[in-house]
C-alpha cells in the first residue's frame, strides 16, 4: 500500500512537466530535422541520380508537384510555403495550437517538393515540423494553453538548431522571429532545447559542417566601405525578391480556387525549365554556396546563379509548394557577396580579402534583408566562422540591408505572406504589458446593412438609429462602411436607387482587439464615428466596434 | 497504473521510451544515407579520374567536387580536387581546401606535400620549405613511407637548388645519400643533384657506385666525367667521357667537355712529365691560339672605341712579349716566363670572351690551363 502523501509528493507540477517536455521535444525535433534532411537527400538521389537528363529535370518537379498539389490543397493546406509564418500565426493567434497532422503533412510535402528540385529550403519546414510536434505533444499532455503556446518556439528552436547546426542562432531566431521579443522569458527553454537538439544531431551525423568556411580577415580598414556597398546591394536584392515573391503569390491567389490543386505543378514546370538551363539552382543548393565561399566560381557564374535562384525560388514558393526561403536567401547572399567581392578585389585601390569573405558576409546580409532577423543573421554567420573579426563588417552590411529592405517594405516578408491569407500578426505594441487594449473598449452593438441594399433603404435604416455610420456586410465579413453624410449626399444628388456598396468606404481604418487604447483613440473618427475591430485570423472578420458611446462607457467604468 | 501514478508521468515515460527506437531508426537512416553518399562519391571519383586521364581537367574538377560533396570525410577526394584545381591555376580554392585539410590532419604527408607545392607556385620559399619538412616527417601509408620520403626530399632539394639555397640543398642531399636504395637510377639521380649543387666529389662517389652496378651506364659515365672535369682531373674526365661516347652518348655537351679535356691535357705547358722543348712548343702554340683569337676579336670590334681601348693594349703587349720575353730562347733560360705567358693568355681570353662573347672548347681549355696552375689567383 502506497501512502497517499508519497504519491502526492511524486506528482509533478506543470512547470516540471514543461521542463521534461522541453528536453523530449528537443530530441524529437532534432531527430525530425535530421530525418527531414536525409529524406530530402534520398528523394533527390532517387529522382535524379548522378547526371539527370534535361527531360528528367523538366518532368520530375512537375509530376511530383501534381501529387503535392493534391496533398497541399486537400489534406494539409497549412503546409504550403515556408512554415515559419504559419508557426508565428499559431503562436500569436491560436494559443500555439497546431493540428497534429500538420507536421506529418509538412514532412511529406516538404520532402517531395525540395527533393524533386524545387528551389526551396529545408529550415522553414523543419521549424514548422518541430513547432507542430511540440504543440501536438503539449495538447496531448493536456497542458494549459499558455504552456502549449510556449512549447511552440521551443520546438522551433530545436528543429532549426538541428537543421542548420547553429544553436545560438536558432535560439535567437525563435526569440526574434517566432516570439518577436528578444527579452522573452522563454529564452532558457529555447537554449536547453537548442543545445539538446544539436547534441542529438551531432551524435547522428557527426561534426559534419554545412559549409567549409574560409578563414576570415579584414585586410584593410577601407574594406568596410566595400561591405557597406554589399549591404546596399543586399538590401536592394532583398526588396526585389520580396516584391516579386508577394506579387506573383498574389497573382496565384487570385486565380480561381479550382486551379489551386494544379498551381504547384505550374511552378514545377517553370522551375523544371530553369533547371534544364541552370541545374545548380536545384533544391537547397548548399554545395554551390560552399563553392562560392571557397572562391571556386567565376563572376559570371555567380551572377547567373544569383538571378536564376531568385527566379526559381519566387516561382517555387509563390505557386504554393512546400519549402522555405531561409536557404535560398543564403544562396543569393553568397552569390551576390561573391560578385561584389570579385569586383572589389579587381577594382579597389586598396588590398582586399578574397571574394569568399564577401560571399560569407553576403549570406548574412541577404538573410537580414529578406527574413528581417538581423541579430539572428549576425550570430548565424559568427557561429559558422567562429571568428570575431567578421562581426563589424557583418553588422555594417546587415544593418544597411535591413534598413533598405524596411524602407521599401514596411512589413517583413513572413508577415506580408500571412496578410495575403488575411492573417495579421500583432506588432510589438500589442505585446507591451500593462496597457488597456481595444478589446476593453469595443462593443458588439453595430448596425449592419447588406452590400446590395439600395441607398434609399440605407438612408431609412440610419434614420432609425442613433449612429451616424452603417456597416456593410455581417460579423463574418465586413465589406465596408457608409456614413450618414455620404448617404445624405447620395440621396440629394439623385442616387437613392443605387446600391449602397457604390458609395461605401472599402479601405477604412480598423484595429485588432489586442492593440492598445492609444492607437484606438488615434484612429477613431478618421473615416467614421465607428472604428471596426477585425480578427487577426480571418478575412475581415468583425470582432466588435468602438463607438463614442463605448469609449464613454469605458471611461465611466475604468478603475482609477 | 493510471490510478496509482499521475497520467502525465506515464505519458512522459512512454514518450521517453519511444525516443530510443526513433533514435535508432534515425541513426540507421543516416548510416544508409551515408553509405549511399559514399557510393555516389566513389562513382564521381572514378569518373573524375577517367576525365583526368583524358586531359579533361575542368570536367574532372566538377566530378571531384561532387565526390568531395558526397563524402566530406574523404581526404583523398579533397586532395585530388585541390591538385586538379592547382593544375588549372585555381590556386585560391586549392589553397582553401588544402589548408582546411591540413587543419584537420596536420600530420598528413600527402596534404603537406600538396600545400608545399602550392607555396612553391606562390614563391613563398620559407612556407614551402616548412611544408616540405612537414611532409617529410608526416604520416604516409606504411608501405610507402620510405619511398615517399625519398621522393619528397628529392623534390625539396630540387626546389632549394632552383631558389639558390645551395647549402640547405647540400645538407638535405647528404641525408638523402645515406638513405637511398642501392640502385643505378637512385645513385644517378642523387649524383646529378650533387653535381647541380656544386659538390662534384660526392657526385663522383655516387656515379662510381652506379658504375659499379653497371659499368656501361652512359648517364653515370657522363656524370662521372663531368664531376672529374669539375675536380680538374682532366685525365680521369677524358677517360670517363671517352667511354661514354664509346657507349653511345651523343650529347653535344659531353663531346664538348671531352674535347676541352683533351685540349687541357695536350696544351698544358706546365704539365708534369714532359720535356722543356715540349713545354716551349705548347706555350707557343697556346700563344698563337690566343693571338689569333685576339686578332679576330679586334677585327670584329673595328669602330667600337671602348672595346678597342681594352683590346688594343693587349694586342700591343702580346706582340711585344712574343718578340722579347716569350721567345723560345728566353723561355729556355727562365722558367718563370711560362707563368708570364700563361697570365697573358688568360687576360687575352677573358677580354675576348667579354668583348666578343665566344668561347670555344679551345678557349675554355686555355683558361682552364691557367686556372689549373693558379694563374690569376696571385
Amino acid at each position: 500500500v502506497i501512502n497517499d502523501n508519497v504519491l502526492q509528493r511524486l506528482r509533478l507540477r506543470e512547470e516540471q512537466i514543461f521542463l521534461a517536455l522541453t528536453i523530449i521535444i528537443a530530441v524529437i525535433a532534432g531527430l525530425s530535422a535530421v530525418l527531414f534532411t536525409l529524406a530530402i537527400q534520398g528523394t533527390k538521389h532517387l529522382l535524379f541520380g548522378m547526371s539527370p537528363s534535361a527531360l528528367h529535370l523538366l518532368v520530375a518537379p512537375t509530376l511530383v508537384s501534381l501529387v503535392t498539389g493534391v496533398l497541399l490543397s486537400k489534406f494539409f493546406p497549412e503546409a504550403r510555403g515556408s512554415g515559419v509564418p504559419q508557426t508565428e500565426a499559431a503562436f500569436h493567434l491560436n494559443e500555439g495550437k497546431i493540428r497534429p497532422v500538420v507536421p506529418f503533412g509538412k514532412f511529406i510535402t516538404g520532402v517531395l517538393c525540395v527533393g524533386s528540385g524545387h528551389s526551396m529550403g529545408r529550415e522553414g519546414p523543419s521549424v514548422q515540423i518541430g513547432a507542430g510536434l511540440a504543440s501536438a505533444i503539449g495538447q496531448w499532455f493536456g497542458l494549459s494553453p499558455s504552456r502549449v503556446q510556449n512549447l511552440v518556439p521551443v520546438g522551433a528552436a530545436a528543429a532549426l538548431a538541428a537543421a542548420f547546426n547553429t544553436p545560438i542562432a536558432a535560439v535567437l531566431f525563435a526569440l526574434e522571429e517566432i516570439i518577436g521579443d528578444m527579452n522573452a522569458a522563454l529564452i532558457g527553454s529555447a537554449v536547453v532545447a537548442s543545445v539538446t537538439s544539436v547534441i542529438v544531431e551531432r551524435s547522428i551525423l557527426g561534426d559534419e559542417v554545412l559549409f567549409r568556411v574560409p578563414s576570415y580577415q579584414l585586410v584593410h580598414p577601407a574594406e568596410l566601405l566595400a561591405y557597406a556597398f554589399l549591404g546596399l546591394i543586399g538590401g536592394l536584392i532583398s526588396v526585389v525578391f520580396c516584391e516579386a515573391l508577394l506579387r506573383l503569390r498574389s497573382f496565384f491567389l487570385k486565380m480561381p480556387s479550382r486551379t489551386t490543386v494544379f498551381q504547384p505543378a505550374i511552378g514545377g514546370l517553370v522551375v523544371g525549365g530553369i533547371l534544364v538551363l541552370v541545374p545548380q539552382v536545384m533544391g537547397v543548393g548548399y554545395e554551390y554556396v560552399d563553392q562560392a565561399l571557397n572562391g571556386g566560381m567565376l563572376l559570371q557564374t555567380m551572377l547567373l546563379l544569383c538571378a536564376a535562384k531568385l527566379a526559381a525560388t519566387i516561382i517555387s514558393y509563390s505557386s504554393g509548394n512546400a519549402g522555405g526561403i531561409f536557404a535560398p536567401s543564403l544562396y543569393f547572399g553568397a552569390m551576390a557577396g561573391g560578385v561584389v567581392g570579385m569586383l572589389v578585389h579587381r577594382l579597389a585601390p586598396f588590398p582586399t580579402a578574397a571574394p569568399g569573405a564577401y560571399a560569407l558576409v553576403g549570406m548574412g546580409t541577404l538573410f537580414a534583408g529578406i527574413i528581417r532577423a538581423p541579430m539572428t543573421s549576425v550570430f548565424m554567420i559568427f557561429e559558422l566562422t567562429q571568428d570575431y573579426q567578421i562581426l563589424v563588417p557583418l553588422m555594417i552590411a546587415n544593418m544597411l540591408s535591413f534598413a533598405i529592405s524596411k524602407r521599401f517594405h514596411k512589413k517583413p516578408v513572413y508577415h506580408a505572406l500571412l496578410e495575403q491569407n488575411h492573417v495579421y500578426l500583432p506588432g510589438p505594441e500589442s505585446r507591451s504589458a500593462g496597457v488597456w487594449r481595444a478589446k476593453n473598449i469595443m462593443t458588439r452593438q453595430a448596425d449592419f446593412i447588406p452590400e446590395r441594399a439600395l441607398i434609399q433603404d440605407a438612408w431609412k435604416a440610419i434614420a432609425q438609429t442613433k449612429s451616424n455610420t452603417l456597416l456593410l456586410g455581417d460579423w463574418n465579413h465586413l465589406v465596408g462602411i457608409v456614413t450618414r453624410k455620404r448617404l445624405a449626399e447620395a440621396v440629394e444628388t439623385g442616387y437613392a436607387s443605387e446600391p449602397v456598396g457604390s458609395i461605401a468606404i472599402r479601405q477604412f481604418e480598423y484595429l485588432h482587439a489586442d492593440q492598445p487604447l492609444e492607437l484606438a483613440l488615434e484612429r477613431f473618427g478618421t473615416d467614421a464615428e465607428v472604428l471596426p475591430i477585425l480578427s487577426r485570423n480571418g478575412n475581415r472578420k468583425l470582432e466588435g466596434v468602438i463607438t463614442i458611446e463605448s469609449i464613454l462607457q469605458f471611461i465611466h467604468k475604468k478603475p482609477a | 497504473v493510471f490510478h496509482i501514478v499521475q497520467r502525465e508521468v506515464v505519458l512522459l515515460v512512454l514518450l521517453s521510451a519511444s525516443l530510443i527506437p526513433l533514435f535508432i531508426f534515425t541513426r540507421s537512416m543516416a548510416a544508409r544515407n551515408r553509405s549511399m553518399n559514399v557510393g555516389v562519391a566513389k562513382a564521381w571519383y572514378r569518373l573524375g579520374q577517367e576525365q583526368l586521364e583524358a586531359k579533361n581537367t575542368t570536367q574532372a574538377i566538377e566530378s571531384f567536387r561532387n565526390a568531395a560533396t558526397n563524402d566530406h570525410d574523404n581526404t583523398q577526394y579533397m586532395l585530388v580536387l585541390a591538385n586538379a584545381l592547382a593544375e588549372t591555376n585555381h590556386f585560391d580554392e586549392a589553397r582553401q581546401i588544402l589548408l582546411r585539410l591540413r587543419t584537420s590532419e596536420p600530420e598528413n604527408g600527402e596534404v603537406n606535400l600538396a600545400v608545399a607545392r602550392l607555396s612553391v607556385e606562390d614563391a613563398e620559399i620559407s612556407d614551402a620549405i616548412h611544408y616540405y619538412h612537414s611532409a617529410l616527417f608526416g604520416v604516409w601509408p606504411p608501405d610507402q613511407t620510405a619511398a615517399q620520403r625519398t621522393k619528397v626530399r628529392t623534390e625539396l632539394i630540387r626546389f632549394l637548388l632552383a631558389t639558390g639555397e645551395t647549402s640547405q640543398a647540400l645538407a638535405e642531399l647528404l641525408i638523402l645519400s645515406s638513405d637511398i636504395p642501392d640502385s643505378k637510377t637512385a645513385h644517378n639521380e642523387i649524383a646529378q643533384l650533387f653535381l647541380n649543387a656544386g659538390d662534384s666529389q660526392h657526385a663522383l662517389e655516387q656515379f662510381d657506385r652506379s658504375l659499379r652496378l653497371n659499368g656501361k651506364d652512359v648517364d653515370a659515365l657522363n656524370g662521372a666525367g663531368e664531376a672529374m672535369f669539375n675536380l680538374a682531373d682532366y685525365h680521369g674526365a677524358r677517360r670517363y667521357l671517352a667511354k661514354a661516347v664509346a657507349n653511345g652518348s651523343s650529347s653535344p655537351e659531353v663531346k664538348a667537355l671531352l674535347e676541352t679535356a683533351g685540349f687541357v691535357i695536350s696544351l698544358d705547358p706546365l704539365a708534369s712529365g714532359i720535356r722543356r722543348n715540349e713545354r716551349i712548343r705548347r706555350l707557343l702554340t697556346d700563344l698563337d691560339f690566343a693571338s689569333e683569337n685576339l686578332q679576330s676579336c679586334i677585327r670584329e670590334k673595328q669602330g667600337d672605341q671602348s672595346s678597342l681601348a681594352v683590346l688594343g693594349p693587349l694586342w700591343r703587349e702580346m706582340d711585344e712579349d712574343r718578340r722579347v720575353q716569350l721567345r723560345p730562347q728566353e723561355l729556355e733560360r727562365d722558367s718563370e716566363r711560362f707563368t708570364t705567358g700563361l697570365s697573358l693568355i688568360q687576360r687575352v681570353q677573358l677580354a675576348t670572351e667579354e668583348m666578343c662573347g665566344r668561347s670555344s672548347s679551345l678557349q675554355r681549355a686555355l683558361l682552364l690551363i691557367a686556372g689549373k696552375h693558379g694563374i690569376g689567383e696571385q
